[in-house]
């Protein structure tokens, strides 16, 4: 769906992208991860059309950006970080004018616009004025606007900055709800953990360099990152305890002796971990919950980057 | 035919739904219209023949020509402020980048920023409309002065929205754009008769002769309109001095706006062509 290859960009000297390869394929959510000024913008806006590049080749849905700009516009939705409104506007003319800007026919639009007013849960809002709504209400109506002429491929550049942490879970179950639609979805973040439990894969940039991407699953393995697991027992917490400082893969162990729990750190894939449940369980060890923090993001994006701004 | 008007008006109207509908400026534009309507109505009243002796004085035609000043006035200024801030004003909000992702072309977005601009001097003139066309009646002009003296003040009205739009898309700042207008505005009116004057001096024709020529001065709309004033008002002396003026190239006030219309068509058309090429690849 999505496809960069070898791609450069100089703001004069400066180089802000690369040689940046990706692919994402139709339905992913792609996390675009970088510290500050690492040039994830940048290649947003030479994917969205906004910006030549210097050198290399993108592809959205196998029309090249950069020959066929209005096509790909046609069937792309590019929310800016930095976006203007119509602060004079009510939230449906807003929307209104930029449905008939796309050319949606009249007696469509109203159907349209509240649909998207729903989903993006701002009906309430419909006959404010723009400029009266507060920072996270403006993102999400960007992001309505982004929406209205139902493009297959979303490309949010930081969509979540701004948001409260409950506008943050909600704007995961939006973007996990198009997903569902069958888009395609491009984010940008600096927040890892935003990103962490949602993305199917990830891609940490640096430099203008990308250092990391794949799957999510992929990537954990990949960079031998430990998988944070959680155990809660019923009792027998000697024995727990006795079982995890045998094995060698397993260090950084935490016990909590008032809320029996255990939690510690683990080089292993699915199968050493699945071995370890059947041996406490075997071992007589009343195993309530244990739970598998996952691959840490964070951990990784520590490891993979520097620190270095190009 | 009527598919194509349709095409043309679903162009249109995202813009002109957006500066007629949504932005709530009417109330200004209907104040101001009526306080218009009611400074004219008083021209009129106070011009109005006391009696049939003074009817004969061609009333009419002094009070075109009241209304006339009144209308270049607001066509000059307002048609070029308002253009020159229409996509620089975009580009200030950064509602361009959204605008250019809208699906809308360069073209479609020019030509829905000038008809916006053309529909406001609309506007703006309507009340006054009226006015100009009770002229006839008053005497000393005929409908087709009136309606020449209007067709002049359209392609105008055309000419400054097209410069305007030209320095909307060449700068960035509202600011720059807005000095931009006025120096615009300042060259055409009165920059051939300096560059006019430096070549009379240059060539020291004034000297000897008493006679000066007119090279570039004919191309300023003040030349164009005295032409159009002295052709409908016996009494206006525009020759005035000690000396005489040759004309290089002496054009009728119609020639003149031909060639404006020509020129705002060039000017229309690169603008099309410079916001295409802006448009395309903006660093920014
Ligand atoms: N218009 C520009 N002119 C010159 N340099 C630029 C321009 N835009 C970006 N850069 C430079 O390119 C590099 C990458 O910038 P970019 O905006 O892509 O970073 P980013 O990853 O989006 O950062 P952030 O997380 O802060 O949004 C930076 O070093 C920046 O200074
Ligand atoms: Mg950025």
């Amino acid at each position: 769906m999505i496809e960069i290859k070898n791609l450069y960009k100089y703001y004069g000297s400066l180089m802000a992208v690369n040689n940046l390869n990706l692919s994402i394929e139709k339905g992913e959510i792609f996390g675009f991860i970088g510290p500050n000024g690492a040039g994830k913008s940048t290649t947003i806006k030479i994917l969205s059309t906004l910006l030549n590049p210097s050198a290399g080749l993108c592809k959205i849905n196998g029309i090249n950006v950069v020959d066929d700009p209005y096509s790909v516009r046609r069937i792309l939705g590019y929310m800016p970080d930095l976006f203007g409104l119509y602060e004079e506007l009510k939230v449906c003319e807003y929307l209104d004018f930029f449905a008939a800007c796309h050319k949606i026919p009249y007696r469509d639009r109203a159907a349209i616009i509240n649909d998207i007013l729903e989903l993006t849960d701002l009906t309430i809002k419909k006959d404010s004025p723009v400029g009266g709504l507060s920072r996270g209400m403006k993102q999400r109506l960007c992001l309505a606007k982004t929406l209205i002429h139902d493009p297959l491929v979303l490309v949010l550049d930081e969509p979540a900055s701004g948001l409260d942490p409950r506008g943050r879970v909600e704007m995961r179950m939006l973007l996990n709800e198009l997903r569902k639609m069958g888009k395609t979805i491009f984010v940008s973040s600096h927040i890892l953990t935003e990103l962490a439990d949602f993305c199917t894969s990830v891609g940490i940039i640096e430099g203008g360099r990308l250092v990391v991407s794949g799957r999510i699953e992929d990537v954990v393995k990949s960079q031998g990152v430990s998988r944070h697991i959680k155990i809660k027992v019923l009792d027998n917490l000697e024995l727990c305890e006795n079982i995890l400082k045998s094995m060698p893969e397993i260090s950084n162990i935490e016990s909590a002796v008032l809320e029996k729990l255990f939690t510690f750190e683990m080089r292993a894939d699915d199968q050493a971990l699945a071995d370890l449940l059947r041996h406490m369980i075997t071992s007589g060890v009343p195993v309530v919950s244990f739970y598998d923090k996952g691959g840490n993001l964070e951990d990784i994006f520590m490891k993979v980057t520097k620190g270095q701004v190009s | 035919m009527p598919e194509t008007f349709r095409k043309i008006y679903d162009a249109l109207s995202p813009a002109l739904m957006f500066e007629f509908v949504y932005r709530r400026n009417h109330a200004a534009l209907v104040s101001y219209s009526i306080s218009v309507l009611a400074v004219c109505a008083c021209l009129l009243f106070g011009q109005w023949p006391a009696s049939e002796e003074a009817a004969g004085r061609h009333y009419g035609s002094i009070f075109f020509g009241m209304i006339l000043i009144y209308m270049i006035l607001v066509v000059t200024v307002i048609s070029t402020a308002h253009a020159s801030l229409s996509i620089a004003g975009e580009k200030e909000k950064k509602t361009l980048t959204l605008l250019r992702l809208s699906g809308l072309t360069p073209a479609e977005i020019i030509f829905s920023k000038a008809a916006v601009s053309l529909c406001f001097i609309v506007f703006l003139l309507l009340p006054t409309l009226p006015l100009a066309l009770v002229c006839p009646f008053l005497g000393g002009i005929s409908f087709s002065g009136v309606s020449q003296g209007l067709s002049i003040l359209a392609v105008m009205t055309v000419f400054f929205v097209s410069g305007g739009l030209l320095i909307s898309i060449l700068f960035k700042k509202n600011y720059t754009c807005i000095s931009f207008a006025a120096a615009f505005l300042i060259f055409i009116h009165f920059g051939f008769f300096v560059l006019d004057d430096l070549i009379n001096y240059r060539l020291e024709t004034y000297n000897y002769s008493r006679v000066e020529t007119r090279y570039f001065s004919i191309f300023s709309p003040v030349e164009m309109w005295g032409k159009f004033f002295s052709s409908i008002r016996e009494p206006f002396s525009y020759h005035r001095g000690s000396y005489r003026r040759d004309y290089f190239l002496d054009l009728s006030c119609g020639e003149s706006a031909a060639i404006y219309s020509a020129a705002a068509a060039v000017m229309f058309f690169s603008s099309v062509k410079i916001f295409e090429r802006y448009l395309k690849w903006r660093e920014d």
